[in-house]
């Protein structure tokens, strides 16, 4: 950010982050008010890994041979996939309460407040069921780790970090064009739900098993195999296997950036249009 | 508006005022309540058409995808009867977790506003208006279900059903499965009376639904131990049930078993939630009296 003295950016940014800090804290205890709640959200975080991991072992189970790769590499796909959910839930999971915002008109105290209106929804409620996503993929890395034959070098483990950050970054871009959309066109809010199931039972498995349609549906369309299945490739030895071309298992943190500023450009248009009519 | 532990008058509780017939124009007014109010917001309609499709078209190539790799039958269900299954699977349960709540008509959200006293006051009991609008909802969540059924027979997607019987056992599994359906959703909700905010407790709900209804995986497919425990809890009522019966999974000669079931988790689920209206009702005080 531009500044006249050059010290008040970094001055604001730590403001920024206090603030969302402040916020956070005094979500945290509103949802500690509610304790039954406040279990079953973290439950909920739970629940939903396990569906996740339970579908890939059911198909897993029953149809033994998915496109050459083995259960722990397969494991590894929904590892990296469920990593990057639970901290994108962490994070920014709060984009799914945007309907719910807009229907208690809370959004609207929102945008008269000094503050960024997405860092406001981030920080609106403390996100409790991110605790339980990230321990249910914590456990299945834990797991996977020790089914796949992948010497963990220096450079495989900053492949891996890299890998998980890039595919909670193309879940926030994903989210922010249905958070767009949804301040655009009221009543869309089922696309998250959209997302959040394909993703979540699509985005876990080999492309080889898919058809071609699905193979450029996920890796140009909705680019969840970006969030998981290629850099998998790469770490298991499959590059060679991969649609398209092998390159595809070095994009990802390129695909993050490209579905992050195009989120980000679809949330500020949207949010535009909803500030002149909404 | 507040939740306490304290004596409501008898003139509070729900299910006191009388019933509404067919005929009613009230009732007619509640049955439409959520079909009304998904038209007010077209773009909903456009979203749960997308969504639906778009499911419904990823299942039918993963299943074909995965049946390509393996034999011709897979845990008794064969690849046609796989994709039916997962077609009519997606319509009934996709299609009903999208649309709940859509008319925000729910305790949850009528306690946050404080306005769920308007429910213990009209001439109609809280539990009948729910009853009425759960009504609505489950035969616009049908008249969805009869459309993509319609589609994916043409499309030749869905295989139709394997006799008349098979129809004929279908139907009424479908209907008791919607009254399960309804009174799973209708406890979870009246948790609030207890919880205030519930948003766990229905995320937590609509996926256990989701999973253990057969909605996500035909719940043939899990394994053995999982299976034996999730076919006989009230989730498997309201999807495995009649879908089993419409693929043929589940014979019609054999049906009696699956449908006395249903109908008994009908009847445990009815008086549960009875009982939890009445305690509900006790918690609510409005103004101190």
């Amino acid at each position: 950010m531009t500044t006249t003295d050059g010290t008040a950016a970094p001055a604001r940014r730590v403001g920024r982050l206090r603030l969302a800090a402040v916020i956070v804290r005094a979500g945290l205890r509103s949802q500690l008010a509610n304790r039954a709640d406040f279990a079953m959200a973290v439950a909920n975080g739970v629940t939903y890994q396990i569906t996740v991991l339970l579908f890939a072992t059911v198909i897993f189970s029953r149809f033994s041979s998915l496109g050459g790769w083995g259960l722990g590499e397969i494991l590894l796909i929904s590892s990296i996939r469920m990593l990057g959910h639970g901290l994108y839930m962490l994070f920014f999971g709060n984009l799914g309460l945007i309907p719910h915002l807009l229907r208690e008109g809370r959004f609207e105290a929102f945008r008269t407040r000094p503050a960024p209106v997405l860092l406001q929804v981030f920080t609106y409620e403390a996100p409790i069921n991110a605790l339980g996503d990230l321990v249910v993929a914590g456990a299945s890395l834990t797991v996977c780790l020790s089914l796949v034959d992948v010497t963990w070098s220096p450079a495989a483990l900053c492949f891996l970090a890299v890998a998980v950050a890039a595919a909670t970054v193309i879940e926030l871009g994903l989210n922010l064009h249905i958070a767009g959309l949804v301040l655009r066109f009221r009543g869309s809010e089922s696309l998250f739900f959209w997302l959040d199931n394909t993703a979540g039972n699509f985005g876990n498995y080999p492309l080889s098993v898919f058809p071609a349609v699905l193979q450029g549906a996920f890796t140009f369309g909705i680019p969840i195999a970006f969030a998981g299945y290629y850099p998998a490739a790469w770490l298991t030895g499959h590059a060679g296997t991969v649609p398209v071309s092998p390159v595809l298992v070095y994009l990802s943190p390129l695909v993050a950036l490209l579905a992050l500023l195009s989120g980000l450009a679809v949330w500020r248009r949207c949010l535009a249009w909803y500030s002149r009519n909404g | 508006m507040s939740l306490t532990g304290r004596f409501v008058p008898a003139s509070r509780r729900a299910g006191r005022p009388g019933p509404l017939s067919w005929r009613s124009p009230r009732a007619y007014r509640l049955m439409t309540l959520v079909p009304r109010t998904e038209w007010a917001y077209r773009p909903r309609i456009a979203a749960t058409a997308f969504v639906i499709v778009t499911q419904v078209f990823l299942y039918v190539l993963l299943w074909r995808a995965l049946y390509g790799e393996s034999g011709e039958t897979v845990a008794g269900l064969g690849m046609s009867q796989a994709i039916t299954y997962s077609v009519l699977a997606t319509l009934m349960g996709t299609g009903r977790v999208i649309m709940e709540g859509a008319s925000q008509e729910t305790a949850q959200s009528k306690i946050r506003d404080g306005s769920v006293v308007f429910w213990f006051v009209r001439p109609l009991s809280a539990r009948r208006y729910c009853a009425w609008r759960g009504l609505g909802e489950s035969l616009y969540a049908t008249a969805w279900l009869l459309a993509g059924l319609a589609v994916g027979v043409a499309c030749g997607l869905v295989a139709l059903p394997p006799s008349l019987a098979a129809v004929a056992v279908t139907v009424p599994a479908y209907g008791l499965g919607q009254l399960v359906f309804y009174q799973i959703g209708l406890l979870v909700d009246l948790t609030s009376f207890w919880t205030i905010t519930s948003f766990g407790v229905n995320r937590l709900a609509a996926f256990a639904q989701l999973l253990l209804s057969g909605g996500l995986i035909p719940l043939w497919f899990f394994p053995e131990g999982l299976r034996a425990v999730a076919v006989h809890l009230p989730f498997a009522a309201t999807i495995n049930v009649p879908v089993s019966l419409y693929t043929g999974r589940i014979p019609a000669g054999e049906c009696w078993p699956y449908v006395a079931e249903q109908a008994l988790w009908c009847v445990v689920l009815a008086l549960l939630s009875r009982v939890m209206w009445q305690r509900a009702a006790r918690r609510l005080l409005v103004l101190g009296g």
